[in-house]
């Protein structure tokens, strides 16, 4: 299995130089965590390694493979799949079809669905419940995972995470966690871009600082977290939950 | 550098007929005239409110037919029948506008062509009052030298008061709904209003010019006032530039020339409209005069606080300090599509300090700041404001009443500066007059100059002073926040409604966030309801806390007992890792 | 007729949003086709058609291409603008090819009238609400049931998540685009020997289709179908009794008025409010 590999990325917004020369890791098997304030550039991140946005410079690549620069449906079918901010699951089609569409993109095309719907909701039994239902019904909670769920469908690779936890309540975040975690111990690479540090280090192999665009900061998670620049600006004072 | 160019176009106008005595190109000068003071209408509704309209034909023709009708049919003299074109053009376009507008966007398009069809259509069917096809001739007219200097003098007096208007708090509470209607209501504009005051004043000028094209040519038919009329209207903005001054003159310019060039083309004429508009949309966006403009842009420096702004405390916001209750929520019930959002939920807000409310996500937090700032209806239950019922008033009404919010989503006005965001705020609902407005009266300097200095000092207090002239789009994320805030309490409001202001800052910013709250509540400012997920944050900072849960409110109380609560403990807080 | 034409409008409108204002040149444009091979170039009704067909779907995704996609993302109404541009421009094309006098269509379903209940009736005019019926459920089952609608309402909800679905969005709003015209094609071949064909035809016939859409309900297929439908009765009464140019005036003025008060027309759903 190969690696999704960042170096020297460069993007920017109109004249705005959002990301400046970011080179990134992530390995088969492995949770990486890209922490950093807001503005940092981190949405950016996922959002060009996904085909969302175009990079300035740089190269993205799955193994020897370059996706920098390609459209993210194409990105898409080479095994990276985007859980986006903000869930963007489609409000108007039930729970069932938002999971089919996510399957558009995966590799195995021939084989039947039905099983793999029950392995995706495996981990989530709401959802499971709530097949039927449009998912605009859904509270903010079950949209997220239906958006994990669905970015499962696809088989991906790599999975792309946006700031799942936001807006939602700490034990709903626990809860997501454990399944990202969960997630890797069958398999699953994940590359996770998070606001709350805190949770985000405990569960992570590996982590990157993301500051206005920059890279400040890598390493393996609990040295970051242990950093004491880090602790100051990004932990707070908050006690973990 | 604009100084110069007015001056050279009004030397051109003046020069013109002195150097040249053939009459048409006079007759082409007043062409360009007349496209310019319709095409300066549109701007007004199309460039400041962005509602675009494609039936300007039919004020066009109500213009024309009027003044037509004054002259022929009462034998007015020409100074009494134009304005009557005008007003009959005013009149319905104030109709046609209050009855459109409370839509908006591609549907408010959409009816402008129907009315533009109806009016073509009738024109042609009412032949006993508009001599259907034939039209209507033998129109009393000035020779042309003469209408040259009318229309000439329309004209400058037409962009003028477009000018103006762009200067005023008027022109800016349009450039505000333009940009974020859900904000400009949030600070007590009337965004149906603000739209159709500029519809009106664009279907006057549009009848003004109207009658003007009655008295130039003498006679009048419906051939004149067809949907490709007012497609070649809206062309001509937006070839010139759209949102500028100058724009409508030089689109004038522009498309009443070209024809002419192209006499031998007059086959293809229908290429060309089509080619030049999607050349004009692809290219120009902004039209010749703000290509232009981009080219010459020179970094402006931020001006320098003036010694009187600068250190400037803002005045201490709110009034009263006592903890007689401002808000009450009783029994407050509302559902969407069969979906319980919330039930029974009751509230008290003492006039000073800071209530939290907390839940987990889809509790109905942010549901309930909209229905008690009036973007939401209550099934259900009442919400008062210092006694006084507010439950469904419209947004803009319940801001007037000093309630102000901010958004999950910062929405400051992108298409305007920093300061001039918190201008707006400054004025709120208190627009001036509009002929002020549009006149540039002395007071309205004055009253420019006080909004100016306020919100400097607003933005001072946030320090955001440094970037004041920029364009609010160019913030980062944690700063629109800022703006946002500032903008909120520049409206002095009673009551302060925070939709998750922490969302996506880091420790650093959230503490800084929490002192100005404090500080807030000091200095006996506004009452203010937090909505959050930040734990620390609300333990710290609040007074009160309420605790919502599936559209119910599930605890209430001090800090340390909502904390201890095993009901919130098990909804929401989780166990401590 | 109408609804036919009109179909086209809810097709793009619920995939992209956006309204292809140039729908009335493209039934134009398929009649002019399909009367320059049958009857100019002397082929066979049938192979006209499916020639027609092709071409129409070729039309409308090349206005996509040229006046859609680049406004696509922006939020401005940029595309009604410039479909409105390339229909005036195809209609000038088609003037200086076609000439601009109109020409009769001749058909075999256009000979002789079928008595029905006192009127005549052409068995073409029977045959329109048929096809526009049939169109429209088949249109319909696209939308709800088969994988490919799906794909196309998800663009609608929300493109950059559809993207990262593998759903390749512009392909799949020029599809949309395309399938609009080939409807618009196919109304204009069946419209055809109804009227004459002229290259002036395309303006109004957009407009009153976009009248019915908007009365109908642009999310709403069978609101279209019925609204035309019931717009083209409305249109011979008024005609009949009042006069034809008052069948304009209240044909528009009913569009107003459903705009003003109910604009997202009779059978169609009112967008969610989000703040």
């Amino acid at each position: 299995m190969s690696a999704l590999t960042v170096s020297g990325l460069s993007v920017a917004y109109g004249a705005a130089t959002v990301l400046h020369d970011v080179s990134l890791e992530v390995r088969p098997g492995e949770i990486v965590t890209v922490i950093g304030g807001n503005g940092a550039g981190k949405t950016t991140l996922l959002k060009t390694v996904a085909g969302v946005l175009r990079p300035a410079a740089g190269r993205i690549a799955v193994g020897e493979r370059s996706i920098a620069g390609r459209p993210s449906w194409e990105v898409a079918r080479c095994g990276v799949a985007l859980v986006p901010e903000g869930r963007g699951v489609f409000g108007d089609q039930t729970v069932r079809d938002n999971l089919l569409l996510g399957a558009l993109a995966r590799a195995d095309r021939g084989q039947p669905i039905g099983p793999q719907i029950d392995r995706a909701v495996a981990h989530f039994p709401a959802l499971r419940e709530r097949l039927d239902r449009p998912a605009g019904a859904l509270s903010g909670g079950q949209q997220q995972m239906l958006a994990v769920a669905r970015g499962l469908m696809a088989q991906p690779r790599f999975l792309l995470l946006d700031e799942p936890s936001l807006g939602l309540a700490p034990l709903l975040v626990r809860e997501i966690f454990t399944v990202i975690a969960r997630l890797r111990d069958e398999g699953v690479t994940v590359l996770l871009v998070e606001q709350m540090a805190a949770q985000a280090l405990a569960f992570a192999d590996r982590a990157y600082v993301l500051e206005r665009g920059r890279v400040t900061l890598s390493g393996p998670a609990h040295e970051i977290r242990s950093n004491p620049d880090v602790v100051r600006a990004y932990l707070g004072t908050a006690r973990t939950r | 550098m604009a100084r110069a160019g007015w001056g050279a176009v009004a030397a051109a106008a003046l020069l013109l007929p002195l150097a040249t005595s053939n009459t048409y190109y006079l007759y082409l000068a007043c062409s360009v005239g007349l496209l310019a003071i319709v095409a300066a209408g549109l701007n007004v509704l199309a460039g400041f409110a962005g509602q675009i309209s494609l039936g300007h034909a039919g004020f066009y023709a109500l213009g024309a037919y009027g003044a037509a009708l004054a002259a022929t049919g009462l034998g007015w003299p020409l100074w009494a029948s134009v304005p009557v074109g005008m007003v009959a053009a005013a009149i319905v376009g104030a109709a046609v506008g209050a009855a459109a507008l409370r839509v908006s966007g591609p549907y408010l398009a959409m009816v402008t062509i129907a009315f533009g069809i109806i009016v073509e259509h009738v024109l042609m069917e009412w032949v006993s009052l508009t001599g259907g096809p034939g039209g209507i001739f033998n129109i009393p007219k000035l020779a042309v030298g003469g209408s040259y200097w009318l229309i000439a003098a329309a004209t400058a007096v037409t962009l003028w008061l477009t000018a103006n208007l762009r200067a005023s708090a008027w022109g800016r509470a349009l450039l505000a709904v333009k940009s974020s209607e859900v904000a400009a209501e949030a600070l007590g504009i009337s965004a149906y209003l603000a739209r159709t005051t500029a519809f009106t004043i664009s279907a006057a000028l549009a009848g003004l010019a109207g009658g003007l094209f009655a008295i130039l040519n003498g006679y009048i038919s419906p051939d004149s006032f067809t949907l490709q009329t007012s497609i070649v209207f809206l062309l001509a903005l937006l070839f010139g530039g759209l949102g500028s001054v100058a724009g409508p003159l030089v689109g004038g310019v522009a498309l009443t020339l070209l024809p002419e060039l192209l006499t031998g083309l007059a086959d293809y004429r229908l290429i060309l409209y089509g080619s030049l508009l999607l050349i004009s949309i692809y290219g120009l966006p902004t039209g010749v005069v703000g290509a232009v403009r981009s080219r010459a842009r020179r970094h402006a420096p931020h001006p320098a606080l003036s010694p009187e702004t600068r250190g400037r405390e803002a005045p201490p916001q709110g009034k009263g300090g006592d903890a007689a209750a401002l808000l009450e929520v009783e029994g407050l019930g509302v559902s969407f599509g069969g979906v319980v959002a919330l039930s029974g939920v009751t509230l008290t807000v003492p006039s000073n300090g800071i209530t939290a409310v907390i839940g987990p996500n889809g509790a109905g937090k942010t549901t309930l700041i909209n229905l008690i700032t009036g973007y939401y209806r209550p099934d259900a239950g009442q919400i008062r404001l210092a006694g006084e019922p507010i439950a469904g008033h419209p947004p803009y009404a319940v801001a007037r009443r000093g309630v102000a919010r901010t958004f999950q989503t910062a929405q400051p006005f992108d298409d305007l500066s920093v300061v001039e965001n918190v201008m707006i705020g400054v004025a709120g609902a208190r627009l001036g007059h509009l002929g002020g407005a549009l006149l540039h009266g002395p007071g309205t300097s004055r009253r420019e100059r006080a909004l100016r200095a306020r919100a400097l000092a607003l933005l001072d207090a946030v320090g955001l002073a440094p970037r004041a002239e920029e364009p609010a789009a160019s913030l980062p994320a944690g700063l629109r926040r800022g703006l946002e805030i500032a903008r909120a309490l520049a409206t002095e409001p009673r009551l302060l409604l925070l939709d998750e202001p922490a969302a996506g800052l880091s420790p650093t910013e959230i503490a800084d966030l929490a002192a100005r709250l404090t500080a807030l509540r000091s200095r006996g400012g506004p009452a203010i309801v937090l909505v959050e997920h930040h734990m620390d944050l609300v333990m710290a900072i609040s007074d009160r806390i309420s605790v919502l849960d599936y559209g119910r409110v599930i605890a209430a109380g001090a800090p340390a007992a909502v904390r201890e609560n095993p009901m919130v403990i098990e909804a929401y807080l989780g166990v401590p890792a | 007729m109408y609804g036919l034409v009109a179909l086209g409008y809810h097709i793009t409108w619920a995939t992209s949003r956006t309204m292809n204002f140039s729908q009335g040149h493209a039934v134009m444009v398929g009649a002019v086709i399909a009367w320059g091979l049958a009857v100019a170039a002397g082929w066979p009704l049938p192979a006209a058609l499916l020639a027609t067909l092709p071409a129409l779907a070729a039309f409308g995704a090349l206005i996509e291409r040229v006046a859609v996609r680049p406004f696509f993302r922006a939020s401005s109404p940029a595309w009604l603008l410039s479909t409105i541009a390339c229909g005036i421009i195809a209609e000038n094309v088609a003037q200086l090819l076609f000439g601009k006098d109109a020409r009769a269509f001749p058909s075999s379903l256009t000979q002789r009238p079928i008595l029905v209940g006192g009127a005549g009736f052409y068995p073409q005019e029977l045959l329109i609400p048929m096809v526009g019926l049939g169109l429209m459920a088949l249109v319909q089952l696209f939308y709800h049931r088969t994988g490919y609608g799906r794909q196309l309402k998800a663009v609608a909800w929300n493109a950059e998540a559809a993207g990262l679905m593998g759903i390749n969005v512009p392909r799949a709003v020029m599809a949309a685009y395309a399938l609009s015209a080939l409807l618009a094609g196919v109304a204009g071949v069946l419209l055809a020997p109804l009227l004459n064909v002229a290259p002036t035809m395309g303006t109004i016939i957009g407009l009153k289709a976009f009248a019915v859409a908007i009365i109908g309900g642009l999310t709403s297929a069978p609101g279209i179908v019925l609204a035309g439908l019931g717009y083209g009765l409305l249109e011979a009464v008024v005609a009949g009794y009042v006069s034809t140019g008052a069948r304009e005036i209240v044909g528009f003025g009913l569009v107003i008025l459903v705009l003003v008060v109910r604009p997202w027309g009779l059978l169609g759903a009112p967008p969610a409010r989000r703040v």
